[in-house]
């Protein structure tokens, strides 16, 4: 067991990639963010198809002003340019 | 749970953060990773915690019988309960009802009958995988390749670890508990590689796999004799491309996940379809499955050593046996065996001078023609396995080959849906470190330039798939 937390940690630093926590937290939230903003009217969208019930009505109050605001800024267009993309290129979609 | 939806994002947002602020606190921080683990598995069906829960007590108490007694005869005695209890379990929950029924069907042919008791046995997911898990840990302390874990948490934390649990790659004991052991290094995460890895899994799963099932391989499947044989060709290729989109997908976002973590998983494919030879093509294919069905199996029945005819039933045993693991139907067995047979008459075909000779009875590497001939029988044949695999049983799957029979003209064949299909036979590029510049580029630009490329990539990807999630084909195994 030894030797073998002894590889793995030699192959951490031999490998050295990577980068440190913080920098990786700050990314995760950035992505987080742009993501929420860009694909807010997928997220109303899969929010409105839920089970008539609280999940859906919490689902709903929470998306609804997400996509409004990214509506607002025109950050859907480029999910809904790919989304009427790939249904032109094939009926993908229902 | 599934990986691509939202659910699952919102979970693993609450696991990265509360595993990192833990991760100065080994106990807190294993006892937290397996919680969230058991919240993971128990988001399907809570009842069945109780059942990895008690493979965890039994294989940790066997681990440890193991490491204390020392008389050969003892240590077997608890190897061989600890093996009977993890097959029981896969037994029962899994294969219970194929028995019953075929058992029931053998009796009706000879002209008994007999009423067996059949019982509504609901399949446990990732059954397989955490029950292999178990039995290599065993058999590995046994052998004393390596240890027991520190503490029953440990194991049961190994045995759980959510990004593996439902559908592997089956991570080996001392591949993982090392890490758990060890404890997390906050100065090296590979986010690039782990994004990198999410991404390609996302879109090879999503845009590709979802795709395929909904356009090609499921109306081909489903009603073979609606179409003709350049369309049901089209269809097999499709389902070829599917399984290794859908499968490496679910292996790549999970290596993904756990490299966040900062733990790392060793790779499952490597360009499978690549392959010109079917040794080749199980070196590559579900990686972790053919090496444990070749220590724990293969090489312990004998292996190559030894006479013809014993490296033939080994090899045969092994790959019935896998096929088996597949799922409780005799198409999978099928599969299986084709694949045994493959590789035995690979294996004749080298002695005699043809093919694609191995390196290690210094065989000269055959030219890119001959390379190119053997790439598409082994292709085509691996295809063909496919067909079994894939049909709900052996009567659509001759009417599927009888098809090729009718010539007629293509409907299938147009250009998005070939299109698809050579993007995810082309995806086959991602895997391995073939990406590894990408990996290394991302990692070094900005927190912001990183997030915002991987948000962007995302959105076109949810924007190229269809709608709705489907779940990874290999969870029902």
């Amino acid at each position: 067991m030894d030797s073998n937390a002894q590889n793995i940690e030699e192959e951490r630093v031999q490998i050295n990639a990577g980068r440190d926590l913080s920098c990786v937290t700050r990314s995760l939230i950035v992505f987080v963010l742009f993501s929420v903003l860009l694909n807010a009217s997928g997220l109303q969208r899969s929010a409105s198809l839920l089970p008539f019930g609280p999940r859906r009505r919490i689902c709903m109050a929470l998306t609804r002003p997400v996509a409004a605001a990214s509506a607002h800024l025109h950050a859907d267009r480029l999910r809904l340019w790919f989304e009427r993309f790939s249904a032109s290129e094939g009926q993908y979609h229902d | 749970m599934l990986f691509p939806t939202t659910v699952f994002a919102v979970f693993f947002l609450c696991v990265f953060s509360g595993s990192w602020l833990l991760a100065e606190r080994k106990t807190l921080w294993k006892c937290y990773l397996l919680i969230c683990s058991y919240v993971f598995y128990g988001w399907w069906d809570w009842r069945f915690l109780s059942l990895i829960v008690l493979c965890s007590l039994v294989n940790h108490a066997a681990a440890i019988g193991l490491s204390r007694v020392m008389r050969t005869r003892s240590r077997r005695s608890i190897l061989t309960a600890a093996i009977l209890c993890n097959l029981g379990v896969l037994g029962f929950f899994k294969y219970y009802k194929f028995f019953v029924l075929s058992a029931y069907a053998t009796l009706h042919q000879v002209g008994l009958s007999c009423s067996l008791p059949l019982l509504d046995v609901v399949l446990p997911v990732g059954i397989s995988f955490f029950t292999f898990q178990a039995m290599s840990y065993v058999i590995d302390v046994y052998r004393k390749d390596t240890e027991p874990a520190q503490s029953l948490l440990e194991f049961s934390t190994y045995l759980a670890f959510f990004p593996q649990l439902v559908a592997g790659p089956i991570v080996r004991a001392r591949v993982l508990l090392p890490q758990l052991a060890g404890g997390l290094d906050r100065r090296h995460i590979d986010a690039g590689r782990a994004s990198s890895l999410i991404l390609a899994g996302l879109f090879k799963k999503t845009v590709v796999a979802n795709t395929l099932s909904q356009c090609l391989v499921d109306p081909v499947f489903e009603d073979p004799s609606a179409f003709a044989g350049p369309d049901v060709l089209l269809g097999v290729y499709g389902y070829a491309v599917q399984i290794y989109c859908d499968f490496s997908a679910y292996s790549d976002i999970a290596i993904g996940v756990a490299l966040l973590l900062g733990i790392r998983f060793p790779a499952n494919f490597n360009a499978p379809y690549f392959a010109c030879s079917f040794r080749t093509f199980w070196q590559r294919w579900h990686i972790s499955l053919s090496t444990w069905l070749r220590d724990y199996l293969y090489i312990p029945l004998g292996g190559s050593r030894g006479a013809s005819f014993r490296v033939s039933r080994n090899l045969m045993l092994t790959f019935l046996l896998g096929g088996l693991w597949h799922g409780a139907q005799w198409r999978f067995v099928a599969w299986g065996a084709l694949h045994g047979f493959y590789l035995l008459g690979e294996r004749m075909l080298t002695r005699v001078g043809v093919g694609a000779p191995s390196p290690r009875v210094g065989g000269r590497r055959p030219g890119w023609v001959g390379r190119g001939i053997a790439w598409v029988i082994v292709f085509h044949l691996i295809c063909l396995s496919w067909v079994f695999f894939r049909a709900e049983n052996f009567a659509d799957a001759w009417l599927l080959l009888g098809r090729f029979g009718d010539w007629k003209s293509a409907t299938l064949w147009t250009i998005p849906t070939v299109g698809m299909l050579l993007v995810g036979f082309a995806a086959q590029a991602l895997d391995g470190t073939r990406m590894a510049p990408v990996w290394n580029w991302l990692n070094r630009q900005s927190f912001l330039l990183h997030g915002g490329i991987v948000a962007i990539i995302l959105t076109i990807i949810l924007g190229l798939g269809p709608q709705g999630v489907a779940p990874f084909i290999y969870f029902q195994f």
